[in-house]
């Protein structure tokens, strides 16, 4: 049967504007020989309207799969940014395809160190992340990295967080299938808008004990964030903030993100203010209070 | 000697009158800027300083934080804001700003524990929620299924998964539908059980909400602000879509028709919805009747592709499609004809069906045409299969 909205008309805008060849002309601009090279490899494939690295990936040969790790890691290196873009669109999907886990949690991190304000590519990265974790049978680490991920994300990614926290909980607790529903009865408690409601069913179902029992992933940001610690822009404190968040240093992440809202220049007011929910998530371990601070400082229209 | 002296302090005094004067002019700008920064209310954003009240606690109630629209965090995927955003389209976020609306579910258990009587169907209601419950709290009700090639929090196709073995649950909506509760009730149940179990546990308290809500509604105005907190919960029902409940899409969008002042642009959507509820059924000829109502609907209302030009074009294509489908071949050439002239950039297959409209009409020489000026391949031609008189081996 025939699909009768414009569902073909989105899919097509959904692909990503020009793909690789964008990032590997910006360093030709920079003169890097290495790059220049490169997009000459990758004219070719770009004309036939194919991504050159992901077709690499999926060639299933060992020599083009290592081929491809290394021109990622080259993208990222010389243009983080379109390279991370690059990587949620294609690369990554193409990599787990590839079975190139290792390479996948290599990339997700060095990417978020490289892009830590930008929330939108940090949660596609560390999805990414996670996939592979669980790939590798490392349901303890995936854990981790899910509820850095629940912490650090904004608020319109949290109903996708939730299921991939609850998929990591299940694979890092097999012998206990009690534990989902005590988890997810703890968060719709948490979740309730109405303080007085959020207490009352918080107390019913145990507090909030299976959220707080997770640890967060401080592993791979501790060495970035201590050489931060002079940034003092509003970007780059983001990003900081962030990289707390995902390591679980809320206290420290609090600070960051309080004073990330009061140098906020006025076009950034609702990406600080956001900031601020997260952070409220972060420290409730849940959605109800920091969706109480998204309704209250809601313009009245 | 006066005389040198003289000329010596003159260029010290006009040194000193220039750094007076851009002095006083740096200060007239700052005052300038300032004044302007004060008016767009920059200033007072960065002076203001948010004192939490207790280190690590935000206080949400403190007043210095500024007016900001931020996205509410949800438990679940309970809009849709793509499919259901039919003509006249509004391209402003019009469909996101539904989510002002959303609440978190409350505890579907606490709420049916205070709501239903203690007999008749409520009774037994309840009795089988609890009998569920026990095993789901003790994690032995199995949780939606999993392709475990898939990304985590990614769940399988609804169409490729086999159906969730919802125990106890599973013919609850029945009885749900006989029970006290009211409509959006269950849909808040639907939500949280969405959250707490799964889409196929959810559209079982949808469902029954439906039902209800046929009855309760009844006599309920177009418009009528008591049916505004239902038609809300409404909204989030995406898991109807992801399950291809396109029965209950129907009676969805038919009470939301009903429900919504009439011609207003929430109504004359619900009407392209359910249109494409019943196409999705196969009841082509009834969704082609439906679309043509709305087309009317449009023309009273006269805002269509007000906001989107491109809301013709996408009426034109569903309106195409559904009397192709029906194999009212004659009403549906205007509609190609006038799809054609838009910029869709569905033209080819809206050309290759015109021109299937006209053979089908007779018109082969026009079908040709059509073809010959989108470039489009001749049909295939097959060869005519003789009606098998016995039916074949095996």
């Amino acid at each position: 049967m025939m699909v009768p909205h414009s569902y073909l008309k989105r899919t097509k805008a959904c692909l990503p504007p020009l793909g690789v060849l964008r990032i590997f002309v910006h360093r030709s601009a920079r003169c890097n020989l290495s790059a220049l090279l490169l997009l000459c490899a990758l004219l070719p494939l770009r004309a036939s309207g194919q991504d050159a690295i992901v077709a690499q990936l999926n060639s299933r040969d060992g020599e083009n799969v290592g081929r491809a790790v290394d021109q990622i890691q080259a993208a990222l290196a010389a243009n983080p940014q379109q390279a991370v873009d690059q990587l949620n669109n294609a690369w990554m999907a193409a990599l787990l395809r590839a079975g190139q886990n290792q390479a996948v949690e290599e990339f997700a991190t060095k990417g978020t160190l490289a892009v830590a304000a930008d929330t939108w590519r940090i949660e596609q990265l560390q999805k990414h992340r996670i996939t592979a974790l669980l790939a590798e049978h490392k349901p303890q680490e995936a854990l981790h990295a899910a509820k850095g991920l629940f912490n650090v994300c904004g608020m319109g990614f949290t109903k996708d967080a939730l299921p991939i926290l609850v998929d990591c909980l299940k694979a890092a607790n097999p012998n206990d299938p009690s534990l989902i529903p005590k988890f997810k009865l703890q968060v719709l408690a948490n979740a309730q808008e109405d303080p007085a409601e959020r207490q009352r069913l918080l107390a019913k179902y145990d507090g909030n004990s299976v959220m707080e029992s997770i640890l967060a992933d401080p592993g791979p940001y501790g060495e970035a964030i201590a050489k931060r610690a002079n940034i003092t822009d509003y970007r780059g404190l983001y990003g900081t903030g962030n990289l707390l968040l995902m390591s679980g240093r809320i206290k420290e992440a609090h600070d960051v993100f309080m004073k990330v809202y009061q140098i906020a220049p006025p076009g950034e007011l609702k990406y600080a203010s956001e900031g601020i929910a997260k952070l409220i998530k972060a420290e409730e371990g849940g959605l109800g209070k920091a969706n109480q601070f998204v309704m209250s400082i809601r313009p009245k229209s | 000697m006066s005389a040198s002296r003289a000329s010596s302090s003159k260029p010290i005094a006009i040194v000193a009158v220039v750094a007076i004067a851009s002095g006083l002019l740096a200060w007239i700008i700052w005052s300038v800027m300032e004044a302007k920064s004060d008016s767009s209310g920059t200033r007072e954003t960065r002076n203001t300083v948010v004192t939490p009240t207790s280190p690590g606690q935000i206080d949400v109630d403190n007043h210095a934080w500024k007016p900001a629209e931020v996205p509410v965090g949800m438990l679940a995927e309970y809009y849709d804001h793509i499919t259901e955003h039919t003509p006249p389209r509004d391209p402003s976020g019009a469909m996101q700003r539904r989510e002002r609306f959303y609440r978190a579910p409350g505890d579907p258990f606490a709420l049916l524990e205070s709501r239903l009587a203690r007999d008749g169907p409520d009774a037994a209601l309840w009795e089988k929620v609890q009998a569920w419950r026990q095993k789901w709290t003790a994690g032995r009700e199995v949780e939606p299924s999993r392709d475990p090639r898939l990304p985590p929090g990614v769940m399988i196709r609804p169409s490729r998964a086999p159906p969730q073995d919802l125990g106890e649950l599973a013919n609850v909506d029945q009885l749900a539908a006989q029970s006290s509760l009211a409509a959006q009730a269950l849909l808040d149940i639907g939500r949280a059980f969405d959250f707490l179990v799964g889409d196929e546990a959810a559209t079982v308290w949808i469902r029954a909400a439906l039902v209800k809500a046929q009855t309760e509604y009844d006599k309920t105005q177009p418009g009528d602000p008591a049916a505004a907190g239902f038609l809300r919960e409404l909204d989030q029902t995406r898991a109807l879509w992801r399950l291809n409940d396109y029965p209950s899409l129907e009676q969805r969008f038919s009470l939301a028709i009903r429900l919504y002042p009439a011609l207003s642009v929430e109504s004359r959507r619900a009407g392209c919805l359910h249109a494409t509820a019943l196409y999705y059924q196969g009841r082509s000829e009834e969704a082609a009747d439906a679309i043509l109502k709305v087309w009317d609907q449009d023309k009273q209302a006269g805002d269509l592709g007000a906001l989107e030009k491109g809301d013709f074009g996408e009426m034109d294509w569903v309106t195409g499609l559904y009397l192709f489908s029906s194999r009212q071949y004659a009403r549906a050439v205007p509609y190609y004809q006038d799809f054609l002239k838009t910029d869709d950039n569905r033209k080819r297959m809206g050309a290759q069906m015109f021109a299937s409209c006209l053979t089908q009409l007779g018109r082969p020489e026009e079908a040709e045409r059509i073809r010959h000026q989108y470039g489009l391949p001749r049909p295939a031609t097959r060869p005519v299969r003789r009606p098998a008189t016995q039916p074949a081996p095996g």
